[in-house]
C-alpha cells in the first residue's frame, strides 16, 4: 500500500519533546510539510525525534548528540544529501550512524549507487509506505538500543571482576558441626554475618530456619542429600539480616565420614556475595533484556567467543536457517553458509575473528526454506578490563533486495548496452527477446503498436530458441489483459480459468505494458513455463524495469526509422529515377545509404543532356543527414539542371550555384563536381568545389583529374570558380564519386583516393565498356568499413560509341576530305581497314549522290552526314539532303551507287519526301580487340 | 598529262609503253571529283599501242564513278579498235570495289605479268 501523498497531520504539541526515549532519530528534509509527515509516521515509535530543515542544521546536530539513525532527503537546496551524508560518515563521531535516503528523484541506478556510494545503508522512495518506513527506521532504532545494552554489559562485567577481587578478602564466618557429639561452633563473623544477638548460637539443625524461606526448601533439600550421601558442600542462598535486609551467601564445606560412612562432621565458611550477586543479576537481568530485545529484532543478532565460536544466536537467525539454538552455537551456525560461499567466507570469518578487528562481510546464506539470502554481517569485538579480546557481538541484516538490486541494475546495464549495438527497431525487438527469454528462462513477446492500436511489430521467442507459432495469435485472455495493460500503463497478471490454465498453458503469465515520453507504444508479455511459482514482486519489478528501458530504446529507434523513412523517402524522390540515354554516353550510378546507421546523408547525382547536345554529369554532397540534409539536396540538384542549362561551363554553373546554395538551408558548405562532356570534340570540362577529384579510367591507366578546384559552396564572401579541361578519348570513362567510398576513420583523404585508384585500375581499365566492374569497384571500396556515410558513384561510360558529323556543300571537292576525316574516325575506332574501305565508299556513294542532286538543283544547298558508332560495333551512317534521289533509270552511270552501298551495308533504307533525301545504311562492325 | 605527284586532282596516271602496251598505272583517289579528269588523261594518252592496260593496283579509292568512267575509256577505246585490260590485284582497293560492284564486261587480271602470259599464250 502506498499512499501517494504522507498522511498530513498536524503536529502533536511539541511531538518532538514528548517522545522521550533512549534513542533520537534524526529527520532532515527542507520542507516543513514533508518533516511534518515523516514525525507523524514514526511518532509511535519510542524514540525522540529531532527535526531540521538542511544538511547544515543535520551536521550540526550529529555533532551535539548521538542519533539512532538519520532520515535524510536527497534534494535539497545547498547542501543536498549526498553531501550532507559524507560530511556526517566524515566524523568519527557519527561515522557509523546509519543514513537512509528518502528521494522523490527516480530510481535511477547512479542516484542509488551514488545513495550507497555516500554512505547510505538503505534507500526509501517518495512517495513512501509509512508502514515499512517505520519498521525500517524501528530495525534501526533497535539496534541501536542492543548496542547501547551490550555497551553496558561491558560496563557490568568490568565491575563484577573488580568485586570478584575485593571479595576474597572480605568477611567470612566459619562453622564446625560435630554431629557425632551433636555440637556447633560459629565463629563470630557469623553471627555478624547472619545479624545474630550477641550470645545467640543456633544448633546446627536449626540453622536452615535462617536461610530466606524462598531458598529455605531448596537447602534443606541439599543439607538432607548432602548428609545422605555427599561429602562436598557449595550452596548459595540469601537470607534475612535483621538490619541489612536480604543478603546472599556462598557457603562451602566439607563433610567428613567415618569408616562406615556416617557423617561425623561438617566443617565449613559462609562468605556474603551480596554485592557480587546484586551484579550478577543486573548482569543477568541485562542480558535477558538483550535476548528479548534481540530475539525480537528484525536483524541477526549474535555473540561469539574470542574464537568465534558463537555463543548466543538470536531468533531471527534461527528461523531464517532453521538451526537449532544449540545446534547453532560454536561454529554450527556455519552449516547455514551457502555452499557456494562457505569456504571464504569461513576463512574471512576466522581471520578477523584472530586479528580482533571489526567483522564486515557479506554472503549468501541457505535459508531454512532453501532459498539464498544474502546477509551483510557486522560484528564488533568485546574487550575485557585487561583489553584482552573477549569475543564479539555481532549482526546481519537481510540484503538480499539490495543484493536483487544490484543485479537487477547489472542486468539492466547489459541490456542497455545490447540494445545500444543496434539501432534498428527490429533488431531492438530482437535483442530484447532474445535478452529476455535467456536470462529470465521464459517466454517473451514484444509487441509494438500503431496509432490506431494495430500491432505493428512483433517478436517472440521461447525458451528453447524457438520463435513458436503459438505465441502467433495470443489466447483472449492475453489479448485483453495485454490491452488493459496498455490502457492502464501497469503491469497486468494474466488471469487463470477455472482449469488453472490462461490459454497458454499453466504457467503463470503477466503483461507489462512497453511505455515511452507518457505514452504506451506496446507491450511485453512474458509466459513462465508450467509449473512455474507465480512472479514475485522483485520479478515483476525487474520485468518492469526492463521493460521500460526497452520502451526508450524502441521508441528512439523508431523515432530514427520514421525520420530515415521520411528521409530515405525525399532522398528517393529527388535522386533521378532513371540515368538519361544520350548519344555517346552510358551512366551508371550506385547509391548506397548508411542503412546499418539509419542516417540518410545528403549524396546526390545526376546526369542529364545540355541543349547542345553535350552531356552534363554531377555528383554533390550535402553537409548533415536527415530530412534536412534531402531537402538541401534536393534543391541544389534542381538548381544545377537549371543552371547548366543556361551557363556557359561548368565553373559559370558553379559560381552561380554558390549564389543559390547560401540561402538554401543546409546549403553552405556543401561540395560538387561538375562536368560537362563534349563526345564529339572529345573532351571533358569540369569543376569541383570542395568534392574529390573525379577519376579518369582509360585504357592506359587511371588518373585524378586534379584542376578546376575551388571552395565548397556556399562560404561567406565570393569565391572564384574555376574549371578544368581535359582530352577525354571514346575509350575513357570517369568515375564521379562522394567522399564515403574513400573516406575511412583515422585515415588521411589520400590514403582512400590511392585506394580507390589502385581499384579502378584493377577493374574498370579492361571493362570494355560493361560497366560490370562499377559494383565490385564499390564492393570493394567499402570492404569491411563500417559505412557512416552515403555512398554515391557516378560512372560515366561508354564514350566509344562515338559519332561521325560533317556537312558538305554540293560540291565534289568536299568528298575526299570528308574521306580523310573519316578514315581516321574510323581508325581511331578501332575499325579495320577492310571495313573501313566498305565504310567510305557507301558513305562516299551516298555523299556523292547528294552533291550531285545539289549541284542540279543550286549548288548552295548542305548535305548532312552522321555516323555514329556503338560500342559494341554497330555502326549507322545517315546522309541527308535537300535534293530529290536520281534513280538509276535516270542516269544509267549512276546506277552503280546503291548497288555497291548496299553491297558495303548490312542494310540500307532511302527516305525520299519534298523536302530531301535521307539514306540510312547500318553495319555491324567487327571491333578491334584491345589488348 | 597528269604526271608527277597526287595533286588538286588527289589522282595520277603514269603512262608506259611496253611494246605493243600502253600500260597505265592509276594511283591517288578516284571519285566524282575527278573521274572526268582521269577519263580524259587516259583517252588522250594512250599512245598507238594495240592494247591499253589500266594497272588500278595503286589506287586507294574507287567509287561508282570511278567505274563509269572505266565503262566510258573501255568504250572509247574499243571504238577506236583498241583493247583495255584491267589489272587489279587481290586485296587491292579497286579489286574490292569492283568486286562489290560486280563489274564485268572485262577481265581482270591479277597483274601485268599475268596479263602478258595471258596475251602471248592465249
Amino acid at each position: 500500500m502506498t499512499v501517494e501523498e504522507p498522511i498530513a497531520r498536524p503536529p502533536e504539541e511539541g511531538a518532538a519533546q514528548a517522545s522521550r526515549g533512549q534513542s533520537a532519530i534524526l529527520l532532515v528534509d527542507d520542507r516543513p510539510e514533508n518533516l511534518v509527515a515523516l514525525e507523524a509516521v514514526l511518532q509511535p515509535l519510542d524514540a525522540r525525534l529531532v527535526s531540521v530543515s538542511s544538511g547544515k542544521e543535520a551536521l550540526a546536530a550529529v555533532l551535539k548528540e548521538d542519533f539512532a539513525v538519520i532520515l535524510l532527503d536527497v534534494q535539497m537546496p545547498g547542501m543536498d544529501g549526498f553531501e550532507a551524508a559524507r560530511y556526517i560518515r566524515a566524523r568519527d563521531k557519527s561515522a557509523n550512524v546509519p543514513i537512509i535516503f528518502l528521494t522523490a528523484i527516480s530510481k535511477d541506478v547512479e542516484n542509488v549507487l551514488e545513495g550507497y556510494g555516500s554512505g547510505a545503508i538503505d534507500y526509501i522512495i517518495k512517495p513512501f509506505d509509512p508502514f515499512v518506513l517505520r519498521s525500517k527506521v524501528a530495525t534501526f532504532v533497535e539496534l541501536y538500543e542492543v548496542n547501547g545494552e551490550l555497551l553496558k554489559q561491558a560496563e557490568i562485567r568490568a565491575a563484577h571482576e573488580s568485586l570478584g577481587v575485593a571479595q576474597r578478602a572480605g568477611e567470612s564466618g566459619i562453622w564446625d558441626w560435630d554431629i557425632v557429639a551433636g555440637a556447633t561452633y560459629w565463629s563470630p563473623e557469623f553471627a555478624e554475618l547472619y545479624g545474630l544477638p550477641p550470645g545467640v548460637r543456633p544448633a546446627f539443625e536449626r540453622w536452615v530456619d535462617l536461610v530466606h524461606p524462598e531458598d529455605r526448601r531448596r537447602i534443606d533439600q541439599r543439607l538432607q542429600q548432602l548428609l545422605a550421601e555427599g561429602t562436598s558442600w557449595d550452596e548459595e542462598f540469601r537470607i534475612v539480616h535483621p538490619q541489612r535486609g536480604v543478603r546472599w551467601l556462598a557457603a562451602k564445606g566439607k563433610l567428613r565420614r567415618d569408616a562406615d560412612a556416617k557423617p561425623v562432621r561438617f566443617l565449613g565458611i559462609n562468605v556474603d556475595i551480596t554485592e557480587r550477586k546484586t551484579v550478577q543479576e543486573t548482569v543477568r537481568k541485562s542480558e535477558e533484556r538483550f535476548r528479548t530485545i534481540a530475539d525480537g529484532a528484525p536483524m541477526i543478532v549474535f555473540t561469539a567467543a574470542a574464537d568465534g565460536g558463537w555463543t548466543y544466536a538470536n531468533q531471527t537467525w534461527l528461523r531464517l536457517t532453521g538451526l537449532g539454538s544449540v545446534e547453532t552455537l560454536g561454529y554450527g551456525w556455519s552449516a547455514a553458509l551457502d555452499h557456494s560461499d562457505r569456504k571464504r567466507a569461513l576463512a574471512r570469518y576466522r581471520r578477523v575473528c584472530a586479528s580482533g578487528k571489526p567483522l564486515e562481510l557479506t554472503g549468501p546464506v541457505r535459508s531454512a526454506d532453501g532459498e539464498t539470502r544474502w546477509l551483510l554481517w557486522q560484528a564488533e569485538p568485546q574487550f575485557s578490563v585487561d583489553g584482552s579480546l573477549s569475543g564479539y557481538v555481532g549482526s546481519a541484516v537481510d540484503i538480499t533486495v539490495r543484493k536483487q538490486a544490484e543485479e537487477r541494475q547489472a542486468l539492466l546495464a547489459e541490456l542497455s548496452a545490447l540494445l545500444d549495438e543496434e539501432v534498428g527497431l527490429v533488431q531492438r525487438l530482437e535483442i530484447f527477446v532474445d535478452f529476455v527469454v535467456r536470462r529470465l528462462d521464459v517466454a517473451c513477446v514484444i509487441e509494438v503498436y500503431r496509432e490506431n492500436g494495430e500491432v505493428a511489430h512483433r517478436q517472440a521467442l521461447t525458451p528453447s530458441g524457438l520463435q513458436e507459432k503459438r505465441l502467433d495469435a495470443l489466447p483472449p485472455q492475453f489479448v485483453e489483459a495485454t490491452r488493459e495493460a496498455v490502457a492502464s500503463r501497469n503491469r497486468v497478471l494474466v488471469p487463470m480459468d477455472g482449469n488453472g490454465a490462461n490459454g497458454l498453458g499453466a504457467g503463470p503469465a503477466v503483461t507489462v505494458p512497453l511505455v515511452a515520453r507518457g505514452r504506451a507504444l506496446g507491450a511485453v508479455i512474458v509466459v513462465a513455463a508450467e509449473g512455474s511459482p507465480m512472479f514475485s514482486t522483485d520479478d515483476l519489478a525487474l520485468l518492469e524495469s526492463l521493460a521500460s528501458r526497452a520502451g526508450i530504446a524502441i521508441e528512439n529507434a523508431r523515432l530514427y526509422e520514421r525520420e530515415h523513412e521520411i528521409a530515405t523517402e525525399l532522398q528517393r524522390a529527388m535522386l533521378p529515377a532513371e540515368l538519361p540515354r544520350p548519344s555517346g554516353v552510358r551512366f551508371q550510378a550506385r547509391y548506397l545509404t548508411t542503412a546499418a546507421e539509419l542516417r540518410v546523408g545528403g549524396d546526390w547525382y545526376d546526369a542529364f543532356s545540355l541543349p547542345d547536345g553535350r552531356i552534363a554529369c554531377c555528383v554533390g554532397d550535402v553537409v548533415g543527414t536527415g530530412i534536412r540534409a534531402a531537402s538541401a539536396m534536393g534543391q541544389l540538384r534542381s538548381a544545377v539542371r537549371a543552371l547548366a542549362a543556361t551557363s556557359a561551363g561548368p565553373a559559370a554553373v558553379l559560381e552561380r550555384l554558390d549564389a543559390f546554395a547560401k540561402f538554401v538551408e543546409g546549403g553552405p558548405m556543401t561540395t560538387v563536381v561538375y562536368a560537362e562532356i563534349d563526345t564529339e570534340r572529345q573532351l571533358v570540362r569540369y569543376a569541383c568545389a570542395g568534392h574529390p577529384p573525379p577519376l579518369l579510367v582509360d585504357r592506359d591507366g587511371v588518373r585524378f583529374l586534379e584542376g578546376g578546384r575551388s571552395a565548397p559552396l556556399g562560404c561567406f564572401g565570393t569565391t572564384e570558380r574555376v574549371e578544368a579541361v581535359e582530352p577525354l578519348s571514346n575509350t575513357a570513362a570517369l568515375v564521379l564519386y562522394s567522399d564515403g567510398i574513400v573516406e575511412r576513420r583515422g585515415e588521411p583523404l589520400d590514403i582512400g583516393l590511392d585506394r580507390l585508384a589502385t581499384a579502378a585500375s584493377e577493374l574498370l581499365v579492361s571493362d570494355g565498356g560493361i560497366a560490370e566492374g562499377i559494383d565490385e569497384l564499390v564492393e570493394r571500396m567499402l570492404e569491411g568499413v563500417r559505412q557512416r556515410d552515403d555512398v554515391c558513384v557516378l560512372y560515366v561510360y561508354g564514350l566509344e560509341r562515338s559519332i561521325f558529323r560533317r556537312e558538305l556543300r554540293a560540291d565534289p571537292a568536299e568528298l575526299r576530305p570528308l574521306r580523310g576525316a573519316l578514315r581516321e574516325w574510323l581508325e581511331e575506332s578501332g575499325i579495320d581497314d577492310d571495313e573501313t574501305y566498305g565504310i567510305l565508299l557507301a558513305t562516299g556513294e551516298a555523299c556523292a549522290n547528294a552533291i550531285e542532286h545539289g549541284q542540279r538543283l543550286d549548288g548552295s544547298s548542305g548535305i548532312t552526314i552522321e555516323l555514329v558508332l556503338e560500342a559494341d560495333g554497330q555502326l549507322t551512317a545517315v546522309v541527308r539532303d535537300e535534293g530529290a534521289w536520281r534513280t538509276p533509270a535516270q542516269s544509267r552511270e549512276r546506277g552503280r551507287g546503291l548497288p555497291l552501298i548496299r553491297a558495303s551495308m548490312d542494310s540500307v533504307e532511302l527516305d525520299r519526301s519534298e523536302t530531301g533525301t535521307t539514306l540510312r545504311m547500318q553495319r555491324k562492325l567487327r571491333m578491334r580487340v584491345v589488348v | 598529262m597528269i604526271d608527277g605527284p597526287i595533286g588538286e586532282i588527289g589522282a595520277r596516271v603514269d603512262v608506259e609503253h611496253i611494246g605493243r602496251f600502253t600500260i597505265a598505272r592509276l594511283s591517288g583517289e578516284i571519285d566524282l571529283s575527278n573521274a572526268a579528269h582521269v577519263e580524259k588523261e587516259l583517252i588522250l594518252g594512250r599512245g598507238v599501242a594495240e592494247a591499253v592496260v589500266l594497272d588500278l593496283g595503286g589506287l586507294a579509292y574507287l567509287d561508282s564513278a570511278g567505274l563509269a568512267m572505266l565503262d566510258r575509256v573501255h568504250r572509247a577505246i574499243a571504238q577506236l579498235g583498241n583493247e583495255l585490260h584491267l589489272v587489279a590485284p587481290p586485296g587491292s582497293i579497286a579489286r574490292s570495289t569492283l568486286t562489290l560492284a560486280r563489274f564485268g564486261g572485262l577481265p581482270i587480271f591479277e597483274s601485268v605479268g599475268a596479263l602478258e602470259d595471258a596475251v602471248t599464250h592465249g
